[in-house]
């Protein structure tokens, strides 16, 4: 005979609730009624006679009770002895599989008829017809997040088999820790809790991806391995030889706002992974889903650099993408996409306090037109003063620009707040009635606020010019290369010294040449903040002492304008993403909406709740299911825009299908797919198990029944009611009776 | 008195359906303005009826000399006499009658109080006499008896002012009061009997040996007859200084044997000594009791 074990030790704690039965007897004891009695005489000799009885019964329904409690616990933590050996008949182990499969977009490469995704699902299928009956399956998907696609282990194969059928594969990446993470969690969860996994065996079906398995070098992941390794066999099975691939890894707009009539100017880029195929392939450009061009791409080198115009008349958005025909086996990486608006003009706000020295920033934003009139510019300008703003109806603009305005109210600031973290675009630039520190106090006040910097000490006292930082900065770019711009010549004599958070988000588009920041940025919301630290658009010959030069300098205009562009391009540059991740965006409160329709490239429709924030006055909403390339179409952002598009692209980093070298894959996996049929060497056969649940049960429910006769024997027979005179015969009598 | 504790003693649904109703004793009593009953009264009549031992107390006139002289006894000469009826209420005061059910709509005292007032009423009402005594471990109040509306007064206010207060020790009481009950009449014992059986039938043996007629109404609660409470109860004695917490249900049978067992030796003992026993469950109406009791009596008397 053998030890005893259970097959789940941790409900044993449920035999705590053997106490119950106890301690309600005893809660019971203190929680009598209070009851004044006359007839005292009768229940003290009712009690001499029966109180042996009567506690014997308490005693024998609190054992049963406790006893049945006890018994439940321990049937249901299942106890396996070793069998008498006189019985002899062998028991099967069970084993538990927790197969692994890669289902990032690497796994959709098809050299042959099938792709190396449907060469895993038929691996996983034969594998698990080939199991022992009793024998159970957890599916895992190995793509970024790693996901239980089964979590709860299942017995029939064909429940699994049809799991499998429905398992589309996405166009993910994957990581091989996290996944790895997910199957110890599932493992420790599964075995932990039934005993019957005493063996556990883990099967990875994976293209063996060096992107994805270099980590299995990692002595964080090396010590991960080993660790499962001790509490399960582990098996790979690569798939897939050979591999040719190229990608479309780049697809840039130049801008991704642009004027009707405009030309469109993006730069893609091609590049082959593998060594020597393929040579060449044949690009299109599709727009609106309609090819427009195609071009004979030459791969000889490695990779190849497109540049592409196309003019686009009609407003509104418009869908690009680059698509590479038969370029190789896996078609997923062979197209990008973006999206672009085309617009008829930019709409700016220029907040100002005195028209007269902001009439250089007004002429330099909108060179055709007159003074605060809206024209047929491709800027239109608006012009009010700060105690206007809050009349304006902001969603109707682009750009708000707060230009020399003296303060800003909490009330105004959040109203702006809300206006940029919808898609809106803000630029702040100081001047003689700016109030320094009720702009900090209000809209600087700590890292979340909206403006990316405080204004600190105003400098000045020498001439300071530009730096231009490299000509990094799309917003500076134009300049390089074209001293006679300007840019770099531009006397500025005063400013204030722009205080940064440490924060990535915070960009430095241009410096002065003392090191200090001329023009900040930050990303805010969907919107795009940018202050300056000096007045936009002054001259010695408005003022003395003057701020800088700007109004007279040639390379104000342009940079006015590149800032604008570059403002407002942020809310269209947020129409693009990566697979895996969110779509999200803020809608103003008054939108009475409840929810949106994303239709993903797969043509699948999901309702979006649209979640309401009272206290901020906003709405917003966030998809996060974007697990395939290709155009997402979101209904309900706006009520007269119509549909909105968002562009989702794989990482082009997966489309290098450089694999592992087998002998690089850590020495506790073994390769190949397993035999589910055959033991291993470690396993004993004459070792089975007998588990004792089913009759600890059978008591229980013995136990049930005699408890639940105990308390009507003991209890509710006794506590039938009678009518006073059924109960005492002897009344009866006693009004019939009479004298004589 | 209030008026509100008047009207209650006499509540209307009861007192219609005694109207014309008389209480009349069978045996012992006559009534002088029917002239029909006999009363056991031995008092001032010129008629012999017969001799009972002296006890202290008694009045030496009475005493019979010839029977002394023959045998060194002393006994007192009792006549037959014509009389009015006398009822003598004797109400149990002890706090056990205080004792209200949850099923009851009053206490076992006021139960006994309304059954008393109106057997006060009728018998006044019909020019006999009542006489009122309470008692709880002895004789505590005695309103001699007397007839007209001033003794209706007179009962009431007794009725009123009592308060069931203490233990209850019934022979005792019943014997005292048997000494001290000046003419024969009819003895209405109204009281739960709480006390040991052959003690109280003891204590009944008393009046009825004192040649009373004796009636007496064993005052219930439905609580203490049906036993019926459902959940874990710690009981706390009205008339002892005791508490016992029991399961009800689990008790029920071995309580109901016991109180059983009581009443029918109450039962047997009394019906041995021809004293009528009438149960009178608080949660019945008056008027149930009454009117089979009154029609008995008047049953009894043709």
């Amino acid at each position: 005979m053998g030890g005893w074990t259970f097959a789940s030790p941790a409900l044993l704690g449920w035999a705590a609730a053997a106490a119950i039965p106890i301690l309600l007897h005893l809660l019971m004891r203190r929680r009598y009624r209070d009851s004044p009695w006359a007839a005292m005489q009768f229940l003290e000799a009712a009690l001499r006679r029966q109180a042996r009885r009567l506690r014997l019964e308490q005693w024998l329904v609190l054992l049963v009770r406790t006893l049945l409690l006890l018994l439940a616990a321990l049937a249901w933590a299942e106890p396996l002895s070793a069998p008498p050996s006189q019985i002899g008949l062998p028991q099967p182990r069970h084993t538990l599989w927790l197969l692994v499969v890669d289902d990032s977009y690497s796994m959709q490469y098809a050299a042959e008829e099938r792709s190396l995704w449907d060469e895993a699902k038929l691996q996983v299928a034969s594998l698990v017809r080939a199991a022992s009956s009793g024998d159970a399956f957890l599916l895992v998907a190995m793509g970024k997040p790693p996901r239980a696609v089964v979590s709860e282990p299942v017995y029939a194969a064909s429940d699994l088999l049809a799991q499998l059928d429905d398992w589309q594969p996405r166009d993910t990446s994957a990581e091989l820790a996290p996944a790895l993470n997910l199957v110890e969690q599932l493992l420790r969860r599964h075995t932990t809790r039934d005993a019957r996994w005493q063996q556990a065996a883990i099967c990875v079906f994976t293209d063996l991806q060096a992107l994805t398995w270099n980590a299995c070098q990692q002595p964080q992941v090396r010590s991960q391995i080993a660790r499962l390794a001790e509490s399960a066999r582990l098996h790979v099975v690569p798939l897939g030889s050979g591999w040719r691939n190229a990608a479309v890894t780049r697809l840039e707009l130049q801008s991704p706002v642009i004027l009707v009539g405009d030309q469109v100017h993006a730069l893609a880029e091609i590049r082959r992974f593998s060594a020597q195929e393929p040579r060449s392939a044949q690009a299109t450009w599709l727009v609106d889903g309609q090819p427009v061009s195609s071009v004979e791409v030459d791969l000889a080198t490695g990779s190849s650099v497109l540049n592409w115009s196309y003019r686009l008349a009609d407003p509104g958005q418009h869908t690009i993408a680059l698509r590479v025909e038969r370029l190789d086996p896996l078609e997923v990486d062979n197209q990008r996409y973006q999206v672009i608006t085309v617009r008829e003009g930019l709409r700016v706000l220029c907040v100002q306090a005195d028209p007269v020295k902001t009439r250089p920033l007004m002429w330099a934003m909108q060179p055709g037109g007159g003074d605060g009139a809206e024209g047929q510019a491709a800027v239109r300008v608006q012009s009010v003063t700060p105690s206007g703003l809050r009349d304006q109806e902001l969603n109707t603009f682009d750009v708000v620009w707060l230009a020399d305005v003296p303060e800003i109210s909490q009330e105004e600031a959040d109203w702006l707040a809300r206006f940029v973290e919808s898609g809106g675009a803000l630029i702040v630039s100081p001047g003689d009635l700016t109030q320094a520190s009720r702009f900090n106090d209000i809209m600087s006040r700590d890292k979340s606020s909206l403006l990316p910097a405080r204004f600190g000490t105003l400098v000045s006292g020498a001439e300071y010019h530009f730096d231009p930082l490299e000509y990094r900065h799309p917003v500076v770019r134009p300049f390089a290369g074209q001293e006679r711009a300007g840019l770099l010549t531009l006397p500025v004599w005063r400013y204030y010294k722009l205080e940064l958070p440490e924060e990535p988000q915070v960009r430095v588009l241009l410096a002065y040449d003392n090191g200090d920041a001329a023009i900040v940025e930050r990303d805010y919301g969907a919107g795009r903040v940018i202050v300056w630290s000096t007045a936009a658009g002054d001259s010695s010959a408005l003022r003395s002492p003057a701020w800088n030069e700007s109004a007279a300098w040639p390379s104000f205009v342009p940079l006015v304008h590149e800032m604008l562009w570059w403002a407002c391009s942020r809310h269209y540059t947020f129409h693009a993403a990566t697979v895996g991740e969110p779509l999200a965006g803020v809608l103003p409160l008054e939108a009475q909406r409840s929810e949106l329709q994303v239709l993903t490239p797969r043509g699948i429709s999901v309702k979006v709740p649209v979640e309401r924030h009272s206290a901020e006055q906003k709405a917003s909403w966030r998809f996060d299911e974007t697990w395939w390339s290709g155009w997402y179409r979101v209904e309900g952002l706006s009520a007269t825009s119509g549909a909105s598009w968002y562009a989702v692209n794989v990482d082009p980093a997966e489309g290098d299908l450089s694999r592992l070298e087998l002998s690089l894959i850590p020495s506790q996996f073994q390769q190949g797919l397993p035999d589910a049929g055959v033991r291993s060497a470690g396993e004993d056969e004459s070792a089975p198990t007998v588990s004792w649940a089913r009759p600890l049960w059978a008591a229980v429910l013995a136990l049930l029944l005699l408890e639940s006769f105990l308390a009507w024997r003991f209890g509710a027979a006794r506590a039938v009611k009678r009518s006073p005179v059924a109960v005492m015969p002897s009344l009866r009598g006693m009004t019939r009776w009479r004298l004589r | 008195m209030s008026t509100t504790r008047l009207r209650e003693y006499f509540e209307p649904q009861t007192l219609a359906k005694l109207k014309g109703l008389r209480l009349r004793a069978q045996r012992l009593v006559e009534g002088l303005l029917s002239g029909l009953h006999r009363s056991p009264r031995r008092g001032f009549s010129i008629e012999f009826a017969e001799h009972r031992e002296y006890v202290p107390g008694d009045d030496l006139r009475y005493l019979d000399w010839k029977v002394f002289g023959r045998t060194d006894k002393l006994y007192l000469k009792q006549f037959e006499d014509e009389t009015n009826l006398i009822a003598y209420l004797v109400l149990d005061t002890s706090a056990g009658m205080a004792y209200q059910g949850p099923a009851a709509p009053w206490s076992k005292w006021h139960y006994a109080q309304c059954l008393a007032a109106a057997l006060a009423w009728l018998v006044l009402n019909h020019h006999d006499a009542v006489a009122v005594a309470t008692f709880d471990e002895r004789l505590r109040r005695f309103v001699p008896p007397a007839g007209g509306t001033g003794q209706l007064d007179n009962v009431l206010r007794v009725l009123d002012e009592v308060e069931p207060y203490g233990p209850t020790r019934v022979a005792q009481a019943l014997q005292e009061l048997a000494t001290r009950l000046p003419h024969r009449g009819v003895v209405i014992v109204l009281s739960d009997l709480f006390d040991d059986a052959e003690s109280v039938l003891h204590g009944l043996r008393a009046l009825r040996f004192a040649r009373h007629d004796v009636v007496v109404f064993q005052v219930l609660d439905p609580a203490e007859v049906e036993f019926d409470f459902q959940e874990p109860t710690r009981f706390l004695g009205l008339e002892v200084l005791r508490r016992l917490a029991v399961d009800p249900r689990a008790l029920r049978r071995g309580y109901m044997a016991e109180f059983r067992a009581f009443c029918d030796r109450l039962l047997d003992g009394c019906r041995r000594v021809g004293i009528e026993l009438w149960p009178a469950v608080t949660s019945r109406p008056l008027h149930e009791l009454l009117v089979p009791f009154l029609e008995r009596r008047a049953q009894r008397i043709v």
